[in-house]
């Protein structure tokens, strides 16, 4: 279980984020919308310890995060992806994933089989030998998600992981996400195509300005006539 | 306007184009449909001359531009807006937007331009002068778009312009795109957004592995089982 606990962020007088809460209980997948620059990443950054809140907590299963690494909090059992895709880029396919194993603490021959278990569970064997900046940005977002699943994660976090996706391509991304919710995995899934968080998310945080401003189903936040202005523009047609 | 005949490229020994020939007439819309790495943004990017095609002929205008470097075909008025903006970061929002006028034949209406594009996206306007690097994902964007409407494009090219953006903000750059349109520039839009995509669109290929294997009408390909299946999630 993910508990944050008015997690506030500032960047040089600009509250990126305000007194955000939220509970996210284990085993469930949580969606996190808002318009462009209302502070999602840096939540994100803040609960996986990219940036220090200036107030606020963090805890994993009741323990307190906060003064933990990125890494530490990762052996956790907490990982993400990042938008702006992070590969290791003069690196294969595989070895970027085999590194996300290694945090296991396995020997590196367990660790490329992990690696490439986790690799064609992604449908990604055919690339393993790519080098990793060669990849088109789709697969480079794939990626992000192969390397984190390699950690063994508990809690997964995914930072548009489906942007430049076709819908065919959704649909399959969904279906792993689903299969892996299946397998016990928390997820928080932050995401513009409302189709797919729709389909995943049983509950929808909205945040505006950096302030949490909806919270619920995704049927009812989606009603939400502020949620409506400030992010979504019209009303979601049934697709 | 546009005719692309037999066009091949190759990233060393990887075929990303193969014999590929599309055309685009004077303001039509025209998209180019596919799934990732099927050759969509290898082909607008030699379409502006930064990929240099193996073998194949481009012709603007009639003229055949294989030749030309990608600014002097921006001059004659074929522009793209590029996946991922590519603003300048540290120039101000108004600088990046007197870039896309830097050609001679452009520089001399850049001022009118320039009222034109802040009169479009007045978020812009407001933002004149924070460094580009500074505005939301949406926002450069909108600055990308603005930039390349400053070179007084004939031939539009957007790559992928809804990426990252939030539903709002999607139907405003497609409502600005439809705008441009509407004011006689020519469009070749790629877009994942495959379904709002083809209600503006006249007409479309599809690319599959560096080939065309269909072309139609946007209704017609809006319903073609093949691409409903393989693009539309249906």
């Amino acid at each position: 279980m993910l508990e944050v606990d008015r997690i506030t962020v500032d960047f040089h007088g600009l509250r990126a984020v305000n007194e955000v809460s939220f509970t996210l209980p284990q085993g469930r997948i949580f969606g996190l919308i808002g318009p462009n620059g209302a502070g999602k990443t840096t939540l994100f950054n803040a609960i996986s310890g990219m940036v220090r809140p200036t107030s606020g907590a963090v805890r994993l299963n009741g323990q307190d995060l906060l003064r933990l690494g990125p890494a530490e909090r990762n052996r956790l059992g907490l990982a993400r992806t990042f938008q702006i895709v992070k590969p290791f880029g003069g690196l294969s396919v595989l070895d970027n994933v085999v590194v996300g194993a290694l945090t296991r603490g396995l020997s590196v021959a367990d660790a490329r089989e992990m690696a490439q278990a986790t690799l064609a569970r992604l449908e990604m064997t055919r690339h393993a030998g790519a080098m990793a900046a060669s990849l088109p940005l789709a697969l480079r977002k794939r990626l992000e998600v192969a390397r984190a699943l390699a950690t063994g994660p508990r809690v997964l976090m995914l930072d548009e992981i489906m942007g430049g996706l076709n819908p065919t391509e959704v649909n399959e991304t969904l279906a792993l996400i689903e299969a892996l919710n299946a397998e016990g995995l928390t997820l928080l899934v932050i995401e513009h195509n409302m189709n797919a968080i729709m389909r995943i998310a049983e509950t929808v945080l909205v945040l505006d300005g950096g302030r949490l401003i909806a919270e619920g189903p995704p049927a009812e936040v989606t009603r939400d006539p502020r949620v409506i202005a400030v992010y979504l523009g019209e009303p979601l047609e049934d697709a | 306007m546009l005719e692309i005949e037999a066009l091949s490229v190759a990233y060393g020994d990887m075929i990303a184009l193969e014999d590929v020939s599309i055309r685009v007439d004077a303001g039509e819309t025209v998209t180019v449909l596919g799934a990732n790495a099927a050759g969509k943004s290898t082909l607008l990017r030699t379409i502006s001359g930064l990929v240099t095609a193996r073998t194949g002929t481009i012709r603007f205008k009639g003229e055949m531009i294989d030749h030309l470097s990608a600014h002097a075909r921006v001059e004659r008025g074929l522009v793209l807006v590029p996946e991922g903006r590519m603003v300048f970061p540290f120039l101000s929002v108004e600088d990046n937007l007197r870039l896309g006028a830097f050609s001679p034949n452009t520089r001399a209406a850049g001022p009118s331009t320039l009222e034109r594009i802040y009169a479009m996206f007045p978020r812009l306007r407001e933002r004149k002068r924070q460094m580009a690097g500074s505005l939301s994902g949406g926002e450069q964007q909108m600055l990308a778009l603005g930039r390349g409407l400053m070179s007084q494009p004939q031939l539009l090219m957007l790559d992928e312009p809804s990426l990252g953006l939030a539903p709002k903000l999607v139907q405003e750059v497609m409502a600005a795109v439809a705008d441009i349109r509407d004011q006689g520039v020519t469009v070749l839009i790629v877009e994942q957004n495959v379904h709002q995509t083809l209600k503006l669109a006249d007409r479309g290929y599809v690319l599959e592995n560096g080939r065309l294997s269909l072309s139609g009408s946007a209704s017609e390909l809006a319903s073609s089982d093949e691409v409903r299946r393989a693009y539309l999630g249906l």
